[in-house]
């Protein structure tokens, strides 16, 4: 290889690494509109759940999330559309972090299901289970984006599971909590520095 | 750029395609390893919980687990340092299903916990079975589309296990068989044809 040819080889190799890495950039920041998005619907149900709690019109806590639910799916639907129609690709960073957080959903279905359905399931050991597989998806993330920021997030949510449970009562408010600290202020920095 | 260099840069590219690939599929081997070493150890660990339970021995069935998942993270993580030797490489794949499997241990350990202290432990087998899922379905999307099934399957059984409790040990027995063992034993079988 004569030492022009390797020169290129240099240059074309140090592009892809740049547009690699600016992709793997462009995922984070993508990530960061379905965090704030969700971050948001969540601490608003949270918020329904508290009042309908107090009211004592707890068919509405079903109706609420599932209404969230369907709002969340409505507008990451736009914003991977917005996204696409930007970049005309969809990256298998981008796939990976939908996959995840589908499991995720999944797991989350299947925990409140659990719940209904069985009379001897304890109600407040939902909020728990729920921060483990959250916990679970972001330190999957975490290790997608090498994002150090996050990697605190997960135990963080892990910890938050054995406090949830340890005092039940306030297991809403420490979820509304942690959502703030690791997924809504992480995105909102991103965003700013963006 | 002409025709020749064209044909150069196109053969490079391809060749880096190919080895991508052969990656991937030596993360996948790898992976059915360890698969198959913790679908052996569950096995193990389920017999003998169905042997503990009938002998009333309740706290040995805690001090088993405990020891299964000690034994396989420790051959766990010898089967990843070995091939980590043997390929010489750490693909981005092969640190995503680490990572993923990381978290679901984590998790299930962690759940475990929970449903001790709590005194739920009926619902145990369930929040296992649910986090397999989770890590299967991921899995599936990077080394094997099949795992798409084993997460559908862990999903289903984590859902009748929590409805009929008594069904358990069945469910969990073929659970292993079929998500972890026999795919395991498929993939190495294939990838002894192919000399890999």
């Amino acid at each position: 290889m004569e030492r022009s040819e390797a020169e290129k080889s240099i240059k074309d190799i140090k592009k892809m690494l740049k547009e690699t890495e600016e992709e793997v950039r462009q995922a984070r920041r993508n990530c960061v509109d379905y965090q704030l998005l969700w971050g948001t619907l969540v601490l608003v149900g949270i918020g329904l759940t508290i009042l309908f709690l107090n009211l004592g019109i707890f068919t509405w806590i079903t109706i609420g999330w599932l209404s969230l639910t369907a709002i969340g799916a409505f507008f990451s639907y736009r914003i991977g559309k917005k996204e696409f129609r930007k970049t005309g690709i969809i990256t298998f960073v981008d796939m990976v972090i939908v996959k995840v957080w589908v499991s995720i959903s999944v797991g989350m279905l299947l925990i409140v299901l659990f719940a209904h359905l069985s009379p001897a399931f304890n109600f407040a050991l939902i909020p728990a289970f729920l921060a483990i597989l959250v916990g679970i998806a972001l330190f999957i993330q975490a290790s997608l984006f090498s994002w150090r920021l996050l990697f605190f997030a997960a135990p963080l949510w892990w910890i938050g599971a054995i406090i949830m449970v340890a005092y039940p009562e306030n297991a809403l408010y420490f979820y509304a909590g942690l959502l703030i600290l690791t997924y809504i202020i992480p995105a909102v920095l991103v965003k700013v520095k963006s | 750029m002409d025709k020749k260099d064209a044909e150069k840069s196109l053969e490079e590219i391809k060749k880096h395609l190919r080895e991508t690939e052969e990656e991937l599929r030596k993360t996948g081997i790898c992976a059915v390893e360890i698969q198959f070493l913790w679908g052996v150890l569950a096995l193990v660990g389920l017999g003998l919980t169905i042997f503990f339970h009938k002998l009333a021995w309740y706290n040995l069935i805690w001090l088993n687990w405990g020891c299964i998942m000690l034994v396989g993270s420790f051959f766990g993580y010898r089967i990843a340092k070995k091939i980590a030797r043997m390929t010489g490489i750490t693909s981005f794949a092969g640190k995503l299903i680490g990572m993923v499997w990381i978290g679901i241990t984590v998790s299930i350990a962690l759940a475990m916990f929970i449903l001790w202290i709590t005194e739920y432990t009926h619902f145990l087998e369930s929040v296992i079975a649910l986090f397999i899922g989770v890590g299967f379905f991921v899995e599936a999307f990077v080394s094997w589309r099949a795992f798409i099934a084993a997460a559908i399957l862990c999903w289903i059984g984590a859902v009748i296990v929590g409805l009929f409790p008594e069904l358990v040990n069945w469910v969990f027995a073929f659970l292993i068989l079929v998500t972890m063992i026999v795919p395991a034993i498929g993939v190495k079988i294939r990838s002894k044809g192919k000399g890999l």
